[in-house]
């Protein structure tokens, strides 16, 4: 075993874990229901997803994820539970048959995905692929074009379906 | 050894499922919106493992698409959760069952 291999183990591990346990904590959003812990433990577990990224060798898309999620999308979730939604203190009752119904989905769906997952004999890590934003913007501008012309159009919509919902008085 | 496909995809897994599990067990609708975010991250994390191994880049285009489509996502759902705030109605998916504001 060599060093950079271990370098790279404990890297992974330790982003692993932080992901999975702040996507815990997203989930059950320590100290009292609060919707602001699950949105903080949100940007903790996105924010170590950037970190596997950067370990992936796709540094474009790490940073893009700390930017456009931890610095755009938990800010206005942020921005929405402060001014509205922080104001129900009551703690929410999660019902029994909701938390039964939905376990055993979930594990159900872990056992798949998870045994679908080590089963499968992958090939042994070819080279490293140029994982460059340079190959990103060549892919993105040539061979998926269309799908980038398309996500303009998506944005631009997404842009006036908000305007017109954040309107005080609509039709 | 190397740190492998594997390891990755089952990180992802384990992610995706956490975040369905949030969505099937939280009544409150911002924490949902917030597990949605999650299994969508799970989703690019598996894509772009595969792509790393792949040896292409490919997966880290789509994982790109997924990040703005997932933006746009999160904006229109606040907007929509910003309404029904304004119409006095609560954050609880269970007082929501009608469909009309």
């Amino acid at each position: 075993m060599n060093v950079g291999g271990n370098i790279e183990w404990i890297i992974f591990v330790f982003f692993a874990v932080l992901s999975v346990v702040s996507g815990f904590g997203v989930v059950v959003s320590p100290g009292g229901r609060n919707p602001i812990a699950s949105a903080m433990c949100l940007v903790v577990c996105l924010g170590s997803m950037a970190g596997l990224f950067a370990l992936l060798g796709a540094y474009f898309l790490a940073a893009v994820q700390l930017l456009v999620y931890a610095g755009a999308v938990v800010v206005l979730f942020l921005f929405v539970i402060m001014v509205w939604g922080n104001n129900e203190r009551r703690r929410g009752k999660t019902r029994k048959f909701g938390l039964v119904v939905g376990g055993a989905s979930t594990l159900v769906m872990l056992v798949i995905l998870v045994s679908a997952m080590i089963g499968t004999n992958y090939h042994p890590l070819p080279e490293p692929g140029e994982g460059n934003t340079q190959m990103l913007g060549k892919l993105l501008t040539t061979k998926y074009v269309l799908a980038f012309e398309l996500l303009g159009i998506l944005l631009v919509a997404g842009v006036i379906g908000v305007v017109f919902l954040g309107k005080k008085h609509q039709a | 050894m190397n740190v492998g496909l594997n390891h990755y995809l089952v990180v992802s897994g384990l992610l995706f499922c956490i975040g369905f599990l949030g969505v099937m067990l939280r009544r409150n609708l911002l924490v949902v919106y917030m597990c949605v975010e999650l299994m969508l991250g799970a989703a690019n994390l598996a894509l772009v493992a595969i792509s790393r191994f792949n040896g292409t880049s490919d997966g880290q285009v789509l994982a790109l698409l997924v990040m703005c489509v997932a933006a746009v996502e999160a904006a229109v759902g606040l907007a929509l959760a910003v309404a029904v705030y304004r119409r006095g109605l609560t954050a609880s998916l269970d007082a929501l069952t009608k469909m009309k504001l």
